[in-house]
């Protein structure tokens, strides 16, 4: 295990921010932390860091206690922080090059290295640009650049893409695979669930302060009772249609919104033939017909009642 | 050294504009103070002029050789003769003097028949006192002259009277004689103060907030760097812009005043300045635990306007009042500008001109080591909050 969480319990007066929170994180995967805004996720990294003092529990990583003086650990963890952290007096090469420092004394090797991080996050026609004069995805890229350029065997990165256009999330999504490819361990916290999709072998869903669930996405998505999700786009259809749909084996819930129709299927069961012929039975004049598996958003509906984004 | 080195790229880029600002303004207003004579004690002598007024009936040679000695003398005001004039005249201060020389004046005054003059004053005067002595002064001397030398003319008498009696001294303030070239220095050193509490404020205070960001402190605290060598280097990184930047004023003070480099008192105005320079520091160590971007000027110029009004940096210090002078032990400013006060008026290096100065010194060092305490017990308690 690289990482270990035990029993972590942090609280913030009354408010328990941490909840015996158990996490396991297993060398070379991208784990991911998913939780809406005040789940608790960068509370978790902030005592992961030890930039926090917890109440109970126990943090390993590399297999040995981490606290503010691990500085063997220190040395081999990248952390990305939720908010932009670089010197806006320095340039980009220049805050690079003094991150990449705290942690590489050697001159020459931290040169190759901050070199490569500006490559890796394609800076290069901004190294002499101070961050004020960078837009929001190129400032989040130096963020990441910053953290990783020491290639840390544990990469943090907290909800990096927080208020990032389309092309330079795709850009740092990308990136963080390429990170991994090469052997860097992943902890990856976002409240996008697509991305924890999209990115992670592994994740652990938070709320309040507590795992709700946690596994693959597959294991995650198969603790619930929703199975297949059948969306038909439709015109005609009647109440009578929806009680008879709400007979069919399986059928778990029928919504109708506007002219889309979601039939939702209890887990393990497949639905979709017998749908098609109660349409064209019934003569239900239809658009389009389509199945979607279960989204993590859909896991933390059924178990918390609430949306993700709520 | 990664945050020292950070600290060395930051500074030039962002405080060279404020340092050369400061320096400008500073030795500008450095050359004017000393310049315009605005020292801690008033050395300057004027020999005082009486308003007195002459009402000669006598018109002979003693009498007038007097009346013109007066004139020369004090102020000469015209009045009119008759008595309810002269009343007002003296009621509302046009004259403070009157004298009357009677018809017959000089032959009585010749002859051993002495006549006193008749005078009027302003009632308790002492300027009236100081015309009485002029008069008694001239007329002494003329008996004087009469009674040893009867053979001579009253004309001749009047001559060697005014001879006499016009010797003028040169009026000068022992420890200031020679000394000028000190008291520029005296002045440069005081506004001293000013600058370097402004300048400090405004470089270390924003300095220290770039790296007690947030954000930046806790990827700091992430890396594998002691947080002791990381304070270490911060503070490391303070004092020798603290330091830099005395030994440039140190220096810039001996430009100016080419000559006084090796006296003794410059030496002490040297370490004087060396302590300010860390009670600044520490000033400014104290401000930046708790001021914002936004706030850090204001807090800055108020406490370096504030403490140096205040200490007596821009008004002589013998010129505050007695309340002034007792809140003035609470500031360390006050402390600095007495011993460089106490350096400027040095005329020998003895053990008891040598007490106060060193007590000043050790005062000033008290202050740095309690703002100091304050600033770590405050950073501690900040840390402690986050947690």
């Amino acid at each position: 295990m690289i990482v270990k969480i035990e029993n972590l319990v942090k609280r913030y007066g009354d408010l328990i921010a941490l909840d015996h929170l158990n996490i396991e994180i297993k060398e070379g995967e991208i784990f991911g932390l998913l939780g809406p805004n005040g789940s608790g996720k960068t509370t978790a990294i902030n005592c992961l860091l030890s930039l926090l003092k917890f109440d109970k529990g126990s943090i390993e990583i590399f297999g040995k206690e981490m606290k503010p003086s691990a500085y063997s650990i220190k040395h081999n963890i990248g952390i990305v922080m939720q908010h932009v952290a670089v010197f806006e007096e320095l340039t980009v090469y220049e805050n690079i090059d003094y991150f990449c420092g705290l942690y590489i004394t050697d001159k020459k090797k931290r040169r190759e290295l901050v070199e490569e991080a500006i490559d890796f996050v394609a800076l290069k026609d901004f190294v002499k640009f101070y961050p004020k004069k960078l837009s929001g995805g190129l400032l989040r890229r130096l963020n990441i650049a910053c953290g990783i350029a020491h290639k840390p065997k544990l990469i943090i990165l907290d909800e990096p893409t927080v208020a990032v256009d389309p092309q330079s999330r795709n850009n740092i999504l990308e990136g963080i695979k390429r990170l991994n490819a090469e052997g860097a361990t992943i902890i990856y916290t976002s409240h996008y669930m697509e991305e924890i999709e999209q990115l992670c072998s592994r994740l652990a869903i938070l709320d309040k302060g507590k795992v709700i669930a946690s596994g693959t996405k597959e294991e995650v998505k198969g603790m619930i009772s929703l199975g297949e999700k059948i969306v038909v786009e439709t015109f005609n259809i009647n109440e009578d249609h929806l009680a008879q749909i709400c007979e069919i084996p399986n059928v778990i819930d029928v919504e109708l919104k506007e002219n889309t129709l979601t039939i939702k299927q209890r887990n393990g069961a497949s639905n979709l033939v017998n749908i098609i012929n109660f349409i064209a039975e019934n003569d239900i004049s239809y658009g389009k017909i389509y199945s979607e598996l279960p989204t993590l958003n859909d896991v933390f509906l059924e178990i918390t009642g609430k949306e993700l984004r709520d | 050294m990664q945050v020292f080195k950070a600290f060395t790229k930051i500074v030039p880029k962002k405080f060279l504009g404020v340092f050369m600002i400061y320096t400008i303004i500073f030795v500008v207003l450095a050359i004017f103070f000393s310049r315009s004579g605005l020292t801690q004690m008033e050395d300057a002598f004027e020999l005082s002029k009486v308003k007195v007024s002459v009402i000669n009936e006598d018109n002979t040679v003693l009498a007038n050789g007097l009346e013109s000695y007066i004139s020369h003398i004090a102020k000469p005001v015209e009045i009119e003769i008759d008595e309810e004039s002269i009343k007002d005249a003296l009621f509302f201060r046009h004259t403070e003097f009157v004298i009357f020389i009677p018809k017959g004046f000089q032959e009585s005054f010749t002859s051993s028949n002495y006549q006193r003059i008749n005078t009027m004053s302003v009632p308790n005067s002492t300027n009236s006192e100081y015309a009485k002595s002029l008069i008694d002064r001239y007329l002494n001397t003329a008996k004087l002259y009469i009674v040893a030398y009867p053979e001579i003319s009253l004309e001749e008498i009047h001559e060697k009277v005014l001879r006499d009696i016009s010797t003028e001294v040169n009026v000068s303030f022992l420890d200031k004689v020679a000394n000028n070239s000190m008291s520029y220095l005296n002045g440069y050193f005081n506004f001293l103060s000013y600058i370097l509490i402004a300048m400090l404020i405004s470089m270390v205070g924003r300095i220290m907030l770039i790296f007690n960001n947030k954000e930046i402190k806790m990827r700091n605290y992430c890396a594998p760097i002691n947080i002791k060598s990381y304070n270490l280097q911060l503070i490391f990184g303070n004092l020798s812009i603290a330091l830099i930047i005395w030994l440039i004023f140190v220096v810039l003070a001996f430009v100016l005043y080419k000559n006084t480099f090796t006296q003794t008192g410059s030496f002490l105005f040297i370490i004087n300045s060396f302590i300010l320079t860390l009670l600044c520091l520490s000033i400014s160590f104290l401000v930046a635990t708790f001021a914002t971007k936004n706030s850090i000027d204001p807090i800055g110029n108020c406490l370096s306007l504030g403490l140096s009004f205040l200490g007596g940096t821009f008004v002589p210090q013998a010129l505050l009042s007695n309340t002034l002078q007792t809140i003035g032990t609470f500031n360390p400013i006050f402390w600095y500008i007495k011993v460089n006060d106490a350096i400027g008026n040095l005329t020998s290096l003895t053990q008891s001109t040598l007490e106060p100065i060193i007590y000043g010194f050790l005062v000033q060092l008290a202050f740095v080591v309690a703002l100091l305490s304050i600033s770590l017990v405050v950073i501690k308690q900040k840390r402690y909050s986050q947690q």
